[in-house]
């Protein structure tokens, strides 16, 4: 672990006001070393050290380099299937209780909710590649989006390190649908035509969506505070089919904050108990096809849904 | 629960051997590839094997090849730690009966989670 020796607390400090008044969320000063280690490249690609930066960002608190410290420091940890077990548990129950229910329609929509730099929506897309061939032909769409425009320019970009295809990624999943390019690795266009990708802040009022069969809403709800999860629980399922399920990460839960879903035995998984009648704003409607048409899905280009998803609410 | 960390480079059974430690195996240190076929004998109740690819005497893929012409180990798991990087050795090891692939460089992180997508302890978040 780093020591602070580069930062001082009041310019630690200063970065989790910025990221507390720009992103919603609040980092505890034990997490200054995380902090630091995030901001060292934004200060050295402008020849500025930390505390320069800091000073920076106090002067200016909505400046664009405010803006890029809070980015910075909102792209987290993740790996591909991270929680293998909740994957074990998509692939044998999840899945296949939904693909069978969506059979006269043959469509799924899937939601990753905070997807970070990608590997969360794709190893969604690897396991139906590898495991459901009976999808051919169906409309599959799995929407990914993220309040981190960094962390969505990466995930659209799909190109990953050797640590982290190391990482999670059963090696068998590696050989058969990446491509490797020197030293970094690349998904297939099989897989990665499932995916698309547009900036979303679940925090503000959600654009048009498809409604969502399954969400993934993974350790994005544990750096906020009781209200916001509350407010981020209902509007997610608002997006959703009646039928729908909800993933959240391992130390989430939606007991005691939203009494519109329940657990369901799989660990991790929750149902939609009271689908709200109709989402406001969302167009979507219980009909399969209706919320889908906001969205631009050129295969080619994943990221031309950005502009079709923006218009719905401001990000910030 | 027994595993081998099979690797000619000592400091690399160290590390390994250590990051396995760590996670509560006991380790049992081999070489090479006919090393290893002599300490599993030992050591029957092993469920993990690390193997690097490249080693004298017997290297990883024969030892792969051998343990899975044997029942006796059947219920074993065999990862590939290995400076190889292509995907078609990867398919080759995978086909053999390599469970698990790993490319060196790697982290503590990465052999926790090869582990956990295995079903042995993993990481616990
Ligand atoms: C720890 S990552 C989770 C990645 C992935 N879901 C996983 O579990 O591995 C948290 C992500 O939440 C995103 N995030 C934070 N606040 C958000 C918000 N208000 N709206 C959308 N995404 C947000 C961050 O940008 C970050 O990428």
């Amino acid at each position: 672990m780093k020591q602070g020796g580069g930062m001082s607390a009041a310019d630690g400090a200063a970065f989790r006001e910025v990221a507390r008044e720009l992103t919603g969320i609040a980092l505890s000063p034990e997490k200054d070393y995380f902090v630091e280690g995030r901001l060292e490249a934004v200060a050295r690609a402008r020849g500025l050290s930390l505390g320069e930066l800091a000073q920076a960002v106090r002067s200016a608190p909505r400046g664009a380099l405010a803006q890029e410290v809070a980015e910075a420091l909102l792209i987290a940890e993740t790996s591909f299937f991270r929680d293998p077990g909740l994957f074990e548990v998509l692939r044998l129950q999840v899945l296949p209780e939904l693909i069978a229910a969506r059979r006269a329609e043959r469509r799924l929509a899937l939601w990753s909710a905070a997807c970070a730099t990608g590997q969360e929506p794709y190893s969604l897309a690897l396991l139906l590649v590898e495991h459901f061939p009976e999808l051919e032909g169906w409309d599959v769409d799995i929407l990914a989006t993220d309040l981190s425009q960094q962390a969505l320019d990466y995930a659209a970009s799909a190109v990953y390190t050797q640590h982290e295809v190391n990482r999670g990624l059963p090696a068998r999943l590696l050989v058969r649908h990446f491509e490797r390019e020197a030293m970094t690795w690349r998904p297939r266009s099989a897989v990665r035509r499932l995916v698309r990708f547009a900036r979303v802040d679940l925090l503000r009022p959600l654009p048009p969506l498809p409604r969502m069969d399954l969400v993934l809403l993974r350790n994005m709800l544990i750096y906020h505070d009781v209200e916001t999860k509350r407010g981020v629980l209902a509007s997610v399922r608002g997006r959703m089919r009646s039928d729908g399920r909800l993933v959240l990460g391992s130390a989430e839960t939606t007991l005691y904050l939203d009494a519109g879903f329940e657990p369901s035995p799989e660990l991790g998984v929750y149902r939609v108990k009271d689908a709200p009648s109709e989402a406001p704003g969302g167009g979507a409607g219980g009909r399969p096809d209706a919320g889908a048409e906001a969205l631009d899905r050129g295969p080619s280009a994943p990221r031309e849904g950005v502009p079709a998803v923006d218009r719905g609410a401001p990000c910030i | 629960m027994d595993a081998l960390v099979i690797d000619d480079s000592r400091a690399m059974r160290t590390i390994l051997g250590g990051m396995l430690t760590d996670l509560g195996f006991r380790v049992v240190q081999a070489t090479d590839g006919r090393d290893a076929l002599a300490r599993l004998a030992e050591t029957p109740a092993a469920r993990l094997a690390l193997v690097d690819w490249n080693m004298p005497e017997m290297d990883g893929l024969a030892f792969i090849r051998a343990v899975r012409a044997d029942r006796a180990y059947e219920g074993l798991k065999l990862v590939v730690v290995s400076t190889e990087t292509e995907q078609a050795q990867m398919a080759t090891a995978l086909e053999a009966g390599a469970d698990e692939y790993v490319m060196k460089p790697f982290t503590r992180a990465v052999i926790a989670e090869k582990l956990g997508l295995l079903g042995l302890a993993g990481p616990s978040a």
